[in-house]
């Protein structure tokens, strides 16, 4: 059908129908939101609600800012902050980095608005807390948006069974595990240590389980040397890990993702990582792979909460700079209703909404491991958030000397203050 | 004192006239400088002054840097890994003159010839310098993995599994497996330099020399290794800077490790910057580095300069 505009009336109203749809852009707010989602369950489920946010806001645009988790760690996220178009909201790791994006006057205070209509109350109580990294003090500067266990022992069940093997409670029962399956021809613990964290977060949470939370806090903020008594014996516990052989010999090399596809391929029985290896599992794992986890096992003799969890909470934050901070908040407050977060449950996310996780229908392994959340009543911050991340890379590294059997436990402690004695 | 005559007014005037052309030529000269120089002053310049103030600040990256004077150059003399750096890329350099430079040289005398397949087997020997390092560095990446690579299922294949190791993963061999790839990326590129320098040699100083009774070993040692000394010359300065400036392959393949076994002061100095956001010291370091850089470069040209080039 071809439209007529010689007629003065139609040409009038193509000019009006012109100037309203321009008016309908013109009149649309566009937000930013800088992330680390670039695939996974979680992500088609961030797409789908933003899809639904546009349809209830037809006047706010999301705009997302995926970037790769290392590259957003390392310059991604400095640069685009410094930047003089800044996203008005982007994702940050609870702890250390929240404190800093706080104090440098980047992140937005939210205090105010989660106390408006019981939004805050919504939330789990754990939500707020310096623990779980997203207060600075008494006031809020991130929205969780998913709690993180960062290191359980997930097993290959099917391994566990052909060598008649349990759960263990304690340390030696998990050392007699590691022997046991070393003797049989199966590498006990599989990972990637090329960056030190997966180790480190790991060694984090043993030392912190052997010396006791207020001194783990004492010496990660240097004001006391890492060469003292309850230092060498949590090290001794990774030196017994190296005399038994416990790891894949390419621990060094590895990458974190590989040696995770290399667990879901049955190259060893156990692998220290974080929660996020269950939306990985959904994609990554062959169909009939079984897995569970553990706790790290109650050390004895430990100073330290035997039932400690290591994690913590990931989230927004809301640029200060932002001219749209109540359209930010608008999305925000869509993302963490209770329909949304039931939903990103069921992405495999551990969603901080009160009852959201038990609304969801959601993998045995999510509800696991959120009642190991729930329950603890220590939550040890994972170094490389909770504290600067120069102190955890040389601490992660000298556990890592020690678990390689590169360095005695004293030697690694010595290395590791030399190293930071520069920033003493 | 009277008014000057009409010849020395003449003389004057010309003389200011001459005196004007040349301050407009010398004018001219440096306005067709500007632009040059202005490049180099925002690319170059710029970047090298704003790096060497950021060297003695502490500075996250965000924020306000805080000035600390020679801190973190102190720092850097003391800081164990920095100072092993230098000491691995100094093996990769020695490394990477064995089988970049020395083999390049050894293939473009073996392939220097026109017979039938030479050129394609000189293209073959070229053909990694067209991959990325990155790219490079990846496929080597697989070829070297303890589980599938290329390289240990072969082993495993041909009977000899015990043999099969994380070469990658292992302080002893990482830094050799890195240095490997390297000569398989670069000889060739090495190896076209040489021929270009190999085909300029006349024909003439071989035939003289075959009348002399010369063999073939006597004539490449005594003709065409002199011949190529310039040639050479400049090679090992583009491998020995070139060394200074490798990041890409090393990140690619061990990002500085197993334990800064591969360590080399651009890994070092990007983990300090980008990894520990600790770019004051960074850039400390990158300052470091160029003045160690251009002092090798500079006591290599001035020890190699042509003080017996050959005519030809």
């Amino acid at each position: 059908m071809r439209v007529n505009l010689r007629s003065p009336l139609r040409r009038l109203l193509a000019v009006l129908v012109a100037a309203l749809v321009l008016g309908a852009v013109a009149a649309q707010v566009e937000i930013s939101i800088a992330h680390t989602m670039t695939g996974g369950a979680h992500r088609v489920t961030f797409d789908e609600i933003i899809e639904a946010f546009h349809e209830a806001h037809p006047n706010i645009r999301i705009r997302q800012i995926p970037q790769d988790m290392e590259i957003y760690q390392d310059t991604g996220l400095i640069a685009m902050l410094q930047s003089n178009d800044p996203p008005d909201i982007w994702f940050q790791w609870g702890g250390d980095l929240v404190r800093r994006d706080a104090e440098l006057g980047f992140a937005l205070d939210l205090t105010d608005y989660l106390a408006e209509d019981g939004w805050g109350d919504t939330f789990l109580d754990a939500s707020w807390s310096e623990g779980t990294g997203t207060m600075v003090g008494d006031r809020i500067f991130m929205m969780p948006y998913a709690f993180d266990v960062t290191t359980v022992l997930w097993y290959n069940t099917e391994i566990f069974a052909e060598h008649d093997l349990d759960e263990p409670e304690t340390w030696d029962e998990f050392l007699d595990i590691v022997r046991t399956l070393r003797a049989a021809g199966v590498t006990p613990i599989i990972l990637g240590n090329q960056q030190f964290w997966p180790l480190g977060n790991w060694a984090g949470h043993i030392t912190a389980r052997v010396v006791g939370m207020d001194l783990f806090d004492r010496v990660l903020s240097l004001e006391e040397p890492f060469s003292q008594p309850a230092f060498e014996e949590a090290f001794e516990r990774f030196a017994e890990l190296a005399e038994a052989h416990a790891f894949n010999r390419d621990l060094a090399g590895l990458g974190a993702s590989e040696s995770m596809t290399a667990f879901f391929q049955g190259a060893g029985a156990m692998h220290p990582i974080g929660s996020w290896l269950i939306s990985n599992a959904l994609t990554t794992a062959p169909d009939g792979f079984e897995y569970d986890a553990f706790n790290t096992p109650i050390i004895a003799g430990g100073a330290g909460d035997p039932q400690s969890i290591i994690g913590l909470a990931t989230g927004f934050e809301v640029s200060a700079r932002s001219e749209h901070v109540d359209e930010a908040i608008t999305f925000l407050r869509y993302f963490t209703s209770f329909d949304n977060q039931v939903a990103w449950a069921e992405a495999g996310r551990f969603s901080p909404i009160e009852g959201a996780m038990a609304a969801a229908d959601i993998d045995e392994h999510n509800k696991a491991l959120a009642d190991l959340f729930l329950d603890a009543n220590e939550l040890v911050p994972p170094p490389d958030t909770g504290y600067p991340v120069e102190i955890a890379d040389i601490f992660y590294q000298g556990a890592a000397l020690v678990a390689g059997g590169l360095r005695s436990p004293t030697e690694a402690l010595a290395w590791i203050d030399e190293q930071l004695a520069p920033l003493r | 004192m009277g008014l000057p005559s009409r010849t020395e007014r003449t003389t004057g005037g010309r003389a200011v006239r001459a005196s004007r052309a040349a301050r407009l030529e010398t004018f001219q000269k440096y306005l067709f400088v500007v632009p040059a120089l202005a490049l180099f002053a925002t690319f170059v310049l710029l970047p090298l002054a704003s790096a060497l103030y950021y060297s003695f600040t502490v500075w996250e990256g965000l924020g306000t840097p805080a000035w600390v004077g020679l801190r973190n150059y102190v720092r850097a003399w003391n800081d164990s890994i920095h100072v092993r750096s230098y000491l691995n890329v100094a093996v990769y350099i020695a490394g990477t003159l064995v089988v970049e430079v020395a083999f390049g040289l050894l293939v473009a005398v073996l392939l220097a010839s026109d017979r039938r397949g030479f050129g394609f087997m000189r293209g073959l020997f070229f053909s990694p310098m067209v991959l990325s390092m990155v790219a490079a560095g990846l496929l080597w990446t697989y070829v070297y993995d303890y589980r599938r690579g290329l390289l240990n299922e072969g082993l495993r294949a041909a009977g000899l599994g015990e043999w099969a190791h994380p070469w990658l993963s292992d302080g002893g061999t990482a830094m050799l497996a890195v240095i490997i790839v390297s000569g398989w990326k670069y000889a060739g590129f090495y190896m076209i330099i040489f021929l270009a320098a190999l085909r300029r040699i006349p024909v003439s100083l071989y035939e003289a020399a075959m009348l002399d009774g010369a063999s073939p070993l006597q004539r490449l040692w005594h003709v065409t290794l002199p011949l190529l000394r310039e040639t050479g010359v400049v090679a090992v300065l583009l491998c020995v800077t070139g060394g200074f400036a490798a990041f890409d392959l090393f990140f690619t393949m061990t990002n500085g490790g197993p334990f800064n076994a591969t360590e080399i002061p651009t890994t070092w100095i990007v983990k300090q910057a980008f990894d520990r956001h600790n770019m004051g010291y960074g850039a400390a370091l990158t300052i470091v580095m160029t003045a160690v850089v251009g002092v090798v470069s500079l006591v290599y040209l001035l020890a190699t300069r042509r003080r017996h080039a050959v005519e030809y």
